[in-house]
């Protein structure tokens, strides 16, 4: 078992912070003060190969492992959790859908320009008092005419309202009978479809979540992803790459945490001495630095296991459950550490907090992830 | 071997509620969801502070139960105090920081050192809220260490001249006046502490500016600045060089307050985690018939629990003239981690039901996160408890 980088991981790692550092950071307080979705920064990022890290080589992307990805994402958010879920947690995302399901014609269609950012997409998956319960999903996609006609609604649909393709799962339908779900490739211009963005969020402020609504959308039978019989396995690996990202962000925020935390430690005088000198603030850091490293390497597992195409879900729960616990954990004494300041906004600790809070509301409560942790130890399908 | 003796008095546990305390309790019910809860559903986001509230608030005795009846007191006592605050804590973690902004904090304070002069200018005032008040020793080098503070009282024939920055003042933008703790002798260490009462509107010189804030947003704190403010001698409190004194009894009765905010915050997440788990279904179940949800609601009842028996142990004992330097910060303690947690659970509990986050979750979260900092902040607690047992 080796632990150490490759060297290609190494360089990646120092690409994604200096990115971070360079270009998201100056304006991630401002954006997320504006409730602005900086698409700009979203643009620099095709040229360094950031928006399709995994996608191979041939269809215009980077061929990265899924590690080196996990390290990008992590790089990312400690800068901005926002942006990290826009881009990997919806955008990246359907990449790999296309990658794992997707037809030969439809990678080489979508893929080289997903990759160069001339199209940025979505998955559009939860809905209106259901959420990802597929089976109580109220949209649905019926043939007519060698076209499928889509009708329904998506809620809080991450990059739903500045994505150009959108891949959406729907109830399909026969002759008034169900047959399972689909995954349809849409495009935004389609005549029906408009969406509706989510204004003064509490959290993920720089990030655009809006709802989408399809009313009679005509989409072309090609346009299918995978195949129906294949639609709940679309599903979970869909939800497997929204959680993962939601992973491997929340130890991005965590280490930007414990960055901040030790910076004011060091600095910050009380009763004569820096605050780093006293053990219970040493704990505190102890306790952020000992989680994070922990989630770490369990989101580094999953990656290695996706990498190697083996089963992962149980580690993904694992790592899933972990890494936002920790994160809301760090999130929250990082602000202790910084005491009154942590909850000021002239210090990021807060938006850290309120991101996170966000982030892992998306994709599933924890206990959901609990629970599939215990269900895979004891063999329950 | 050292053995914990408890105080016979202490362990006696009886919260029997008197008529009026039922009575506060109920108004401050009725008032939180008639009224609070309605302009901080509008004002939460926009950062928004209605003075009327103050004097609403006083109007109906929430700030009148820890002073005597000529000052217009209604012997609700610390109890009938701490179940008004749980009742406006349950609807608003920033309209129920109020009876600390005005009577716990400053009316008490002027009531216990006080000149006759002092308590007939502002006593009164703060109980039927005609007088905004607010206090503060912070400084933006000095929190915990309270002896690190730089702001100085020069006096000057028989004026005091005041130099220096206070913050984190709750209602610092608003009040009409406040107590602050500065330095008249630096040399003398905490010795040199003197605690002075400033009226805000009609000094030259002083400057407010209110602070961006994770939560709380509907009363906010304010940086206090005081550039050559001139007051008179008769400005300040107790004698000079017993302000860290006066702290610390302040403190532990803010710190009361404190507790029971957090405790009325963490009743709220579990009022609405067991209404939403009865209601909501998942994959044809309610959520609450999930053992896991169980667990958790469960869990919520136990810390909530023991924290609310903490505090009213407490108030009743303070009301009892009962005092131990251990309780107001254990039950601080359990009462504010019970809280961020309760915030947590309750997030746990609405998963994805609630993305983006709804307006009460996201009001739970973020103002829950003051709790372990503000009013001595969880380490604080974890030493004073400590080195009291050690001692």
């Amino acid at each position: 078992m080796d632990f150490s980088l490759t060297e290609e991981q190494v360089m990646v790692r120092n690409m994604a912070w200096q990115f971070a550092t360079n270009s998201i950071e100056p304006t991630a307080t401002g954006d997320d003060n504006a409730e602005h979705f900086p698409q700009e920064i979203i643009g620099e990022m095709a040229p360094l190969g950031l928006l399709g890290s995994i996608v191979p080589q041939e269809y215009g992307g980077s061929g990265l492992d899924y590690i080196s990805h996990a390290i990008i994402i992590e790089g990312i958010a400690r800068a901005s959790l926002s942006i990290a879920l826009s881009v990997f947690g919806s955008h990246s995302v359907v990449e790999e859908m296309l990658m794992t399901w997707g037809s030969d014609q439809q990678k080489q269609r979508y893929l080289p320009l997903m990759c160069k950012g001339e199209l940025f997409s979505c998955c559009a998956l939860n809905e209106p008092g259901v959420g990802t319960d597929v089976g109580n999903f109220g949209s649905w996609a019926e043939l007519s005419q060698g076209w499928w006609v889509i009708n329904g609604e998506k809620v809080f649909v991450v990059n739903g309202g500045v994505s150009t393709l959108i891949l959406a799962v729907t109830k399909v339908s026969k002759n008034g009978g169900e047959r399972g779900l689909g995954a349809f490739l849409i495009t935004r211009d389609v005549a029906g479809f408009s969406s509706q963005d989510t204004v003064t969020k509490n959290g993920l402020r720089a990030c655009n979540i809006a709802n989408v609504y399809f009313r009679g959308c005509r989409v072309p039978q090609e346009n299918l992803l995978g195949s129906i019989e294949n639609g709940n396995k679309i599903v979970e690996s869909l939800l497997h790459g929204i959680n993962f990202s939601i992973a491997a962000s929340c130890v991005g925020v965590a280490q930007a945490c414990i960055d901040a935390s030790i910076k004011y430690a060091e600095e910050r005088q009380a009763f004569g001495r820096t605050i780093g000198k006293f053990d219970m603030i040493q704990e505190m850091i102890a306790d952020m630095t000992i989680g994070t490293e922990a989630a770490r390497l369990l989101t580094y597992q999953v990656a290695d296991l996706k990498t190697r195409k083996q089963p992962f879900s149980k580690q993904l729960a694992m790592a899933r459950y972990l890494a936002s616990d920790v994160a809301i954990r760090a999130a929250t004494d990082a602000i202790l550490v910084h005491g009154a300041y942590g909850f000021g906004k002239d210090l990021p600790l807060e938006r850290y907090f309120r991101d996170v809070a966000e982030a892992i509301e998306d994709g599933g409560s924890p206990l959901i992830h609990k629970l599939t942790v215990a269900r895979h130890a004891l063999g329950i399908s | 071997m050292v053995i914990l003796q408890f105080d016979e008095e202490v362990a006696n546990l009886f919260f029997e509620l008197t008529e009026e305390q039922k009575e506060i309790k109920q108004r401050a019910r009725d008032y939180a969801e008639k009224r609070i809860s309605v302009v901080q559903e509008e004002d939460y986001d926009k950062g928004v502070f209605r003075p009327e509230i103050v004097k609403e608030m006083g109007e109906l005795g929430f700030f009148a139960g820890v002073v005597p009846e000529e000052y217009g007191g209604n012997n609700v006592g610390f109890l009938g105090t701490v179940l008004c605050v749980e009742e406006l804590g349950r609807v608003s973690a920033s309209y129920c920081m109020l009876p600390t902004s005005q009577t716990v904090g400053p009316g008490l304070t002027i009531l216990r050192h006080g000149t006759e002069e002092q308590k007939d200018k502002y006593v009164r005032g703060l109980v039927s809220g005609d007088i905004i008040g607010c206090f503060s020793s912070t400084e933006p080098d000095a929190g915990s260490d309270v002896a690190a503070m730089k702001m100085v009282a020069v006096e000057k024939g028989d004026r005091f001249i005041l130099n220096g920055t206070k913050t984190w003042a709750t209602g610092g933008s608003v009040a009409d006046m406040g107590l602050f703790w500065v330095y008249t002798d630096k040399e003398k260490g905490t010795r040199g502490i003197s605690c002075f009462i400033v009226d805000l509107k009609d000094s030259p010189g002083i400057s407010t500016h209110l602070i961006e804030e994770l939560g709380l947003h509907c009363c906010r704190a304010s940086e206090v600045a005081f550039q050559d403010v001139e007051i008179s001698k008769d400005c300040l409190l107790g004698n000079k060089g017993e302000g860290y004194g006066i702290l610390m009894e302040t403190l532990g009765e803010s710190r009361l307050c404190a507790s029971t905010r957090a405790l009325g915050l963490g009743h709220a997440c579990l009022d609405d985690c067991i209404n939403f788990v009865k209601e909501r279904k998942q994959a044809g179940q309610k959520i609450g018939n999930l053992q896991l949800v169980e667990a958790r609601i469960a869990e919520m009842y136990i810390e909530h629990e023991a924290a609310r028996m903490l505090i009213y142990q407490v108030a009743a004992n303070k009301d009892r003239g009962i005092g131990d330097p251990l309780d107001v910060p254990t039950a601080k303690y359990v009462a504010c981690e019970a809280a961020v947690k309760a915030a947590e659970t309750a997030m746990e509990i609405f998963g994805s039901f609630s993305f983006p986050l709804n307006m009460a979750l996201r009001r739970y979260m973020n103002d829950s996160r003051c709790f372990p900092i503000t009013e001595g902040t969880r380490n604080i607690l974890k030493l004073i408890i400590s080195r009291t047992l050690l001692r």
